[in-house]
């Protein structure tokens, strides 16, 4: 046996290499970041938005990275979500925490936001995260925007019969939030690949739309879904700040069941294979109105997102993920939801102090 | 690790070159192949790599003793030595909590209570096929049918042997050790045949029974009552095609690597759902195990010899065995039981010898093949009030259909690829290997990619649970 044996095995890695730099070179001049060549800098907002590709990862390790630095003393509201609030594919100035900081200072608010949000965060991380770092970081209140990828967790779990995916903290350059990665760096390095991107995209989700989907979670869903949230509220006040709840929006509705576009379509099922496009919709009803009882219960505010944004395609680049205009819409929900409470919101920090 | 895992995809690559460097000097290439078994075997968890240490120890010194020993008490003595060892890692880590949990609701009754008695223990991952294997070689050497391995190093690879240490197929000792004996046969014209057997054995895991599965199969039996007879009965199709060609997939990755690698495994395989008899079928459907339970089983029961009665036992007792083989659950137990009795009803027919018309073949085995068919929903079922109610389903004769285009189309390639002659396939293969490596690598690279793009999960092999 030698090595020119070997020689067909060469050319197959070869032919894969060849099609997974052809594919890069594509990508990153679409403005995304790629295994080979590397993060894009992106400059311009919104140019890169309309592609639809979420990181599985944040291209910023800090902590923090998006975190607003302004002066302390002021209020400090924490913000815990997923790539909804990160959004690496708009510039910071444009992301909803950010706005929200400068139209609560506009109303004379000494507000700080802080954006402790990531993509792939569910909520059991923002929990998490909210019991490690809340009792440095001190926030007066936590605000939790956060559905989707606890939605896909749950469809997992419940769907397939897998576990759970385990957590493997990320000590890279210091980061200190849990962030999730596939264990194995084999399956990890496959994922990161333009190739897997594309094929996913374009094939697998496309195959999804073609099983036999459930239609809902189940009473099982929304009882994890409820255990989530009120482990979340407990941990926020073990910190010792307040929590506040949003209901989740989505670009189309159950009134547009019958003409999702192809894009909300191969987003959903690139990273949901269980769930049909009926059993999504259904599922972020129930949530939302689980959100709606558990505020009212614990005596929590509740910024209806849902009823502001859901629907309005102009504000969604996909399914869930903001446009400039979403974000800004969001941020104006969150800002007036916020003073219309404020009497409550205080009387609750009085309580807690 | 799984064949179809991105871990293997580098794995394997790396052993090539690895085996390519060692290949001419025999300890390493011996040595290579155990450490690449041992690494593969225990990616699954490492703590495996301690059993399978203990039954390839076990049988080595079993072998050892067994050529050594003339006297025939201490020769069985000692070979009981060596199937109470492999039985014992099977009974503990197999079948212990089932026996216990069957025995349970009687004891409970009688006032005692065994639930302590179940232990949550991790099942290693192809126990069934590698102790069946060194057993094997111990009764063989026991009647003098093989030749004792004095190579510790060589036992090991028998043993280990990565290709079909998880998932078989079963190797005999005396169809394996000879080739290690001897500097492995590879040439260009077998590794291409090795790869090409290896794709092929990926689309049928991939594109086949794994579509099958993720499409329909897996949600159907999830919750039968809530579909027609009709999705019912092709879902079963489904899994019909599913488990032969996850299985039949398996085998000829392993078979194909093995080839790469220069070694020949057995067929495993050869179209069983052709059968026009459920006897036929059982000489085309997992072959390995089904010559060890008539080589180690039903031959030392007694096999054909014997009254009218005694051969039916004979041949149900071994269905049985072969059916909890599969597993540790009752539904397992049924579908030997159903086997068994289809081989005796099978051996009561008359065979007349003579070739019967086209016509008469095909009703044979279009009616063998439903009833193997039935069979499966008894395997698939995970218990009896599932198997009640797909029953149930199936006979409400329901129509309409929930299953979408793309199942059926997958069942049809399944049924195609199945049923099309052997030399259209071997043609076809033939049309590939005489390009140049170039033109095969390009077809291969882009199966890759379809590969990966048609893989929702990476679902396990059938097998593997076994």
């Amino acid at each position: 046996m030698t090595f020119s044996l070997l020689r067909i095995v060469l050319w197959i890695g070869l032919y894969i290499l060849v099609a997974e730099i052809g594919l890069e070179i594509r990508a990153h001049y679409r403005g995304f970041d790629t295994l080979l060549l590397g993060n894009f800098q992106q400059t311009e907002p919104g140019t890169a938005a309309a592609a639809g590709r979420l990181q599985s990862d944040t291209t910023e390790t800090g902590s923090d990275s998006r975190q607003s630095d302004a002066a302390s003393g002021s209020v400090r509201y924490w913000i815990a979500s997923s790539s909804h609030a990160e959004d690496s594919y708009l510039s910071r100035e444009v992301i909803f925490p950010s706005v929200l900081e400068r139209l609560l200072r506009a109303g004379g608010i000494q507000a700080t936001v802080i954006n402790a949000s990531h993509a792939g965060m569910e909520i059991d991380d923002n929990t998490s995260d909210v019991e490690s770092r809340g009792p440095q970081v001190k926030p007066d209140y936590v605000i939790l925007y956060q559905m989707s990828s606890t939605i896909t967790s749950l469809s997992k779990q419940l769907l397939s019969g897998a576990s759970e995916r385990m957590p493997r903290p990320n000590t890279d350059k210091g980061a200190s939030v849990t962030t999730w990665r596939p264990l194995n760096w084999t399956v990890w390095l496959v994922e990161q690949t333009a190739i897997y991107a594309q094929l996913k995209g374009h094939l697998t989700s496309r195959l999804a739309t073609k099983r036999v989907l459930a239609d809902s979670l189940g009473s099982a869903g929304d009882a994890r879904f409820e255990a989530k949230i009120r482990a979340f509220i407990a941990a926020t006040r073990g910190a010792g700040a307040i929590p506040i709840l949003c209901t989740f929006a989505t670009s189309h509705v159950r009134r547009d069941l019958p003409n999702f576009p192809d894009s909300a379509v191969t987003l959903i099922f690139k990273y949901n294979i269980y769930l049909s496009l009926a059993g999504w919709v259904e599922t972020i009803e129930r949530f939302n109105n689980i959100l709606r009882h558990i505020a009212a219960e614990e005596g929590l505010v509740l910024i209806d997102v849902e009823n502001t944004v859901a629907g309005h395609e102009d504000y969604f680049r996909d399914f869930v993920h903001f446009t400039p205009r979403g974000h800004s819409a969001v941020a104006t929900a969150i800002r007036d939801a916020l003073i219309a409470n404020s009497q409550d919101i205080k009387r609750q920090h009085v309580v807690m102090n | 690790m799984a064949f179809n895992s991105p871990q293997f995809l580098f794995f394997f690559p790396m052993v090539l070159c690895l085996y390519t460097l060692a290949f001419h000097r025999a300890r390493s290439r011996e040595a290579l192949l155990l450490a690449a078994s041992y690494l593969f075997y225990m990616s699954w968890n490492w703590k495996y790599g301690g059993l399978l240490a203990l039954s390839t120890v076990v049988d080595y010194s079993v072998g050892r003793l067994l050529v050594r020993e003339q006297r025939p008490n201490i020769k069985r003595l000692i070979l009981t030595v060596s199937l109470t060892s492999n039985l014992g890692l099977l009974a503990v880590f197999k079948y212990y909590n089932f026996f216990v949990d069957l025995t349970a609701p009687a004891a409970s009754t009688l006032g005692w209570d065994l639930s302590w008695m179940h232990h949550e223990l991790l099942l290693p991952v192809g126990i069934s096929f590698y102790t069946f294997q060194t057993m094997s070689y111990t009764i063989d050497l026991y009647r003098g049918e093989n030749v004792c391995e004095r190579d510790f190093l060589r036992f090991a690879v028998f043993v280990a042997f990565f290709p079909q240490l998880v998932a078989g197929p079963i190797v005999r000792a005396k169809q394996f050790l000879p080739q290690l004996h001897r500097t492995p046969n590879v040439t260009v014209e077998r590794f291409h045949d090795g790869l090409l057997l290896v794709f092929r054995g990926l689309v049928k895991k991939i594109v086949l029974a794994d579509l099958l599965a993720t499409l329909a199969v897996d949600k159907v039996f999830a919750e039968p009552s809530a579909y027609s007879s009709w999705d019912l009965l092709f879902a079963l199709y489904g899994y019909t095609f599913q488990i032969y060609n996850d299985f039949s997939g398996y085998s000829d990755i392993a078979i194909g690597l093995a080839r790469m690698l220069g070694f020949d495994l057995p067929l495993n395989f050869n179209r069983p759902y052709l059968s026009q008899n459920v006897r036929e079928f059982w000489t085309r459907w997992h072959i390995s195990l089904s010559t060890w339970l008539r080589d180690y089983l039903y031959i030392p029961l007694g096999g054909n010899r014997g009254s009218w009665i005694r051969v039916r036992m004979n041949l149900l007792a071994t269905m049985l065995l072969g059916g909890l083989w599969h597993g540790a659950a009752l539904h397992f137990i049924f579908w030997g039981a159903y086997h068994g009795v289809l081989l005796i009803a099978s051996r009561s027919t008359p065979r007349t010898g003579e070739p019967a018309p086209c016509y008469i073949t095909i009703a044979r085995q279009i009616g063998c093949f439903h009833l193997i068919v039935f069979g499966w929903l008894l395997f698939r079922v995970q218990d009896m009030q599932t198997f009640t109610d797909y029953a149930q389903g199936l006979l409400r004769f329901t129509g309409g259909t929930q299953l979408s285009d793309v199942f059926y189309l997958v069942l049809g390639g399944a049924i195609l690829t199945h049923i099309v002659p052997m030399r259209q396939l071997e043609t076809l293969s033939a049309w590939l290997l005489a390009r140049p490596v170039a033109v095969q690598a390009a077809v291969y690279a882009t199966l890759l990619l379809l590969f990966c793009g048609l893989t929702f999960e990476s679902p396990s092999f059938i097998y593997f649970q076994f």
